[in-house]
């Protein structure tokens, strides 16, 4: 093992200098024959909602595990809240919900929260009202005098989740919360975690790619242990900056269109009848002022609208970065 | 730092004994451990119980009197004898432990012998079984592993300790109900005075089985481990300790060597061993942890 921490918050790479809750660079680990990752990076803003994305066995549990300190990185720098990982200094600035970690059958959902509150440092009173707090934020509230060991698979996962909203943490990591769990729950715990933006940074892997779009400030593509691409939503859906727009049958405008948008990429997909306008990034310009503007032109030239996307998908975004490899 | 991982190790270490209370498997052993100690104080009762018969009905003297034959022979050279070949011929020895009240020494030597073996089957998952589950990762993030690792011990110290004591209970029980030669206050304060000792006999065998529990990863293959270290460690602790000899120096790895310590004439031998019980588990434990600090959870 040999990990190499740093204390700094700072300039890393194609995240520039920024203020980063996470920043992890080249980050190896292997298990005997398996190289689990293999030069991973993560540089995650502070009060962002950031999305870890990835197939099954892409390193993502793992890249978790080591910035939680469960496991040890092979190799690599690694700065958590600005300094290595572990309890003496993240004791309740950390939190996160460990994938397959089960509860202790035999205690209460209120018993283990308000031990898991005094753990990270909460006082007695403190820790009963967070319990209460977060059995709340997680409909977990009729639940409370329940041994852990005779709630359902989905039941368990929630009271994972409240665990790591408990107190006051700077960051909270949570390793495929929405798994296991019913639409009203997955949307109540969408939800919570919506509005934690700004307050605090929240970390989740997923791979439910609609879900991550809805919440998520920042996504970083992760594939067999190395992170291929990453950065802003906006940024890497093109939201600012390209707009397809699928077609009805008749004619389609192009000539007008290269000269009324001489800076703009135009491409069109007969199949789909898919129009796609990539504009040239200019500082200051407003995407949605050159969007009104292209549907403008072709409702005027009479061509016939059947819907209108801002950007790519995140699945589009995540297909394409990962065909690349 | 130092008041954080005092508070969490006890934090952990009550959260650990209060799920234990609830645990059917952990109930079970307790409940096995109290009545084979039970059975062991009805054993003895019921043999000195038929010796005061006898004698009563031999020389004819009831009640009171037989009771104070029955004690006068307890201390007889016979008894003297027997004990002196349990020390292995050592007279000073034999002469001390016939002062001692017969119920509590038979006692504390039953339980001598019954906590490693009681130890190796509760506590052997003490931390692997957090480790299968990953039940330890809500844990780490929030308390070191040392507070981790002291706080399950320390639940085992606190759960041995307790069942210990409650041990007493049967022996006071039974030989005030059914003896006339039972002296209950004198028990009583012997196997008072001598719980500490057993405690930490109990903190030696603990400190192997935590030894074993953070080297492995599931509470099977910890029970595997820490059985294997019971055995070849009692193995080892059979011969006499010894400089002179290989064998008699692998004696001093183990804790089953101190057994007799406790019962030893002088104070001084007996807070030795008293000491060197608690050195062991210290050391059993700091080897594990020596692994387990470094190791994936």
């Amino acid at each position: 093992m040999n990990t190499e921490t740093t204390g700094t918050t700072g300039t890393t790479g194609r995240a520039g200098r920024r203020d980063l809750a996470i920043d992890a660079e080249d980050v190896h680990k292997r298990f005997g024959r398996v190289e689990a990752l293999r030069g991973a990076r993560l540089q995650v803003p502070r009060g962002s909602v950031f999305a870890l994305v990835g197939t099954n066995g892409a390193g993502k549990t793992t890249l978790f595990s080591i910035l939680c300190g469960f496991l040890r990185a092979d190799r690599g720098t690694l700065a958590v809240l600005g300094g290595p990982p572990g309890p003496a200094r993240l004791k309740g600035r950390l939190l996160a919900l460990p994938q397959d970690a089960v509860l202790s059958r035999e205690m209460t959902l209120r018993e283990h929260l308000q031990f898991l509150g005094r753990l990270q440092g909460l006082a007695a009173q403190r820790a009963r009202s967070e319990s209460e707090r977060v059995m709340e934020l997680l409909g977990l509230a009729d639940l409370g005098d329940r041994r852990a060991g005779t709630l359902s698979h989905g039941q368990n996962k929630r009271v994972g989740v409240a665990q790591a909203f408990l107190g006051d943490p700077e960051l909270i990591l949570l390793d495929e919360p929405t798994a296991g769990l019913d639409p009203r729950n997955a949307h109540e715990l969408r939800q919570a975690i919506v509005a934690e933006r700004g307050k605090r940074t929240v970390v989740i892997s997923s791979h439910n790619l609609q879900e991550l779009e809805a919440i998520c400030d920042e996504v970083a593509f992760i594939e067999r242990g190395v992170t291929i691409d990453g950065g802003r939503l906006a940024d890497l859906t093109s939201q600012d900056r390209e707009v397809t727009v699928i077609l009805g049958q008749g004619q389609v405008p192009l000539p007008l269109l290269a000269k009324e948008l001489p800076e703009a990429e135009v491409t069109f997909e007969e199949a789909r009848r898919a129009l796609r306008v990539r504009f040239a990034a200019q500082p200051g310009r407003d995407p949605d002022v050159a969007i009104t503007q292209l549907l403008r032109l072709l409702i005027e030239a009479g061509a016939l609208i059947s819907e209108v996307q801002k950007g790519k998908s995140l699945e589009q975004r995540y297909l394409e970065s990962t065909a690349a490899r | 730092m130092k008041s954080t991982l005092l508070a969490d190790l006890w934090l952990i270490g009550w959260f650990d004994v209060r799920e234990s209370l609830r645990s059917r498997r952990a109930l079970t052993l307790v409940g096995l451990y109290l009545l084979v100690a039970t059975l062991s104080a009805y054993l003895f009762v019921s043999a000195v119980k038929a010796l005061e018969s006898q004698l009563a009905a031999a020389t004819g003297e009831a009640g009171e009197a037989a009771a104070q034959m029955a004690l006068g022979l307890a201390r007889s050279e016979g008894y003297r004898k027997l004990l002196s070949m349990f020390t292995l011929g050592d007279v000073q020895k034999a002469g001390y432990l016939a002062e001692l009240p017969p119920m509590g020494l038979f006692m504390v030597l039953a339980m001598l012998t019954l906590i490693p073996w009681m130890v190796a089957l509760t506590a052997s998952d003490q931390v692997a079984g957090d480790l299968h589950l990953r039940t330890v990762r809500f844990v780490a993030l929030r308390a070191s592993r040392a507070a981790f690792v002291l706080g399950k011990l320390l639940a085992q110290v606190l759960l041995i300790g307790a069942v210990t004591v409650g041990a007493f209970v049967p022996a006071i029980f039974f030989g005030q109900k059914d003896l006339q030669s039972f002296d209950a206050s004198a028990t009583l304060l012997f196997l008072l005075a001598t719980a500490p000792a057993l405690l930490a006999y109990a903190f030696a065998f603990l400190g192997l089985t935590s030894l074993a529990s953070q080297l492995v990863g599931t509470p099977g293959r910890a029970r595997a481990l820490t059985l294997g270290l019971f055995a070849l460690l009692w193995l080892a602790g059979l011969p006499e300790p010894s400089t002179r000899t290989i064998v008699g120096t692998l004696a001093y790895l183990s804790p089953w060597q101190l057994k007799m310590g406790f019962l030893a004439p002088e104070a001084s031998g007996r807070n030795l061993a008293l000491a060197l019980a608690l050195g062991y588990g210290a050391v059993f434990t700091g080897l594990g942890y020596l692994t387990f600090r470094r190791r994936d959870l």
